[in-house]
């Protein structure tokens, strides 16, 4: 089996901790990762299926806030028996995903830092913090400003009409909306690399901007 | 559409200025400035 180099350190730089690994010792290695993070993973699914029915209840305020301002039923309704479980299976999954997330990340990182340089890895925490909190806080938005208008907005629109708003379909609109602000506000990373690697520039995204405008209205009108 | 629009809009402004920070073209030209 021919040995694979963990990397070749750039000229002038010493060749610290660097120790060539075989091609089934990155497998191995892998694979320890992965089982810590499943476990870690189910671990954490485990411990919010207790909690999946409060983590519903936030999930589906928006809605139920909607309804109420419009004088609606208050109820969301399912058309299949097993859709319930299915849910509470679904939420307590996302749910461990994102408790567990902090120790898949660290086992993501256990597992690609011995192959970085110390001048890498020093932007590694920089990189994950503020990648984590303009996760969480364009899901905050989305929670908090967007999707509560939103569905006031539409509740309002159809108020002729009975609304008959299926668990399974709400929630797939709520997670579509706060995972997708989530990852709009990652906006900044994207350009951060892009402009890095000098593929776009400030005076390009200037020179673009009521393009950009145009394409954020209509992509904000889907 | 202008409540999910206008976080998007004010997004991209701030990625104009980081744009501007790192790209390669601004870095060198400041790296010439401190070494003058």
């Amino acid at each position: 089996m021919p040995e694979i180099a963990a990397a070749v350190p750039p000229a002038g730089q010493p060749e610290e901790s660097m120790r060539a690994m075989s091609f089934l010792e990155h497998l191995e290695e892998l694979r320890k990762r992965i089982i810590w993070s499943i476990v870690a993973v189910t671990v954490g699914f485990f411990a919010c299926w207790k909690y999946a029915d409060r983590i519903y209840d936030i999930m589906q305020r928006p809605i139920m806030d909607a309804l109420h301002r419009n004088g609606m039923s208050e109820k969301l309704v399912y058309l299949n028996p097993t859709e319930p479980f299915n849910l509470y299976l679904k939420v307590a999954f996302l749910a461990g995903l994102f408790v567990a997330s902090p120790f898949v990340l660290y086992q993501v990182w256990l597992f690609i830092s011995p192959g970085l340089y110390r001048h890498e890895k020093r932007y590694v925490m920089p990189f994950m913090f503020s990648t984590i909190a303009l996760f969480l806080s364009g899901g905050v938005f989305g929670y908090k400003m967007v999707y509560p208008a939103a569905l006031n907005f539409l509740i309002d629109y159809g108020k002729q009409f009975q609304p008959m708003i299926t668990i399974g379909e709400y929630t797939d609109l709520f997670l579509t909306i706060i995972i997708g602000m989530g990852v709009i506000f990652e906006l900044p990373i994207l350009v951060f690399f892009l402009s890095l690697m000098g593929i776009i520039s400030a005076g390009w995204m200037w020179r673009n901007l009521r393009y950009s405008i145009l394409v954020i209205f209509i992509h904000a009108d889907d | 559409m202008c409540i999910f629009a206008a976080p998007m809009v004010a997004l991209y402004v701030v990625s104009i200025g980081i744009a501007w920070l790192v790209h390669p073209k601004q870095r060198r030209a400041r790296q010439a400035r401190k070494s003058q």
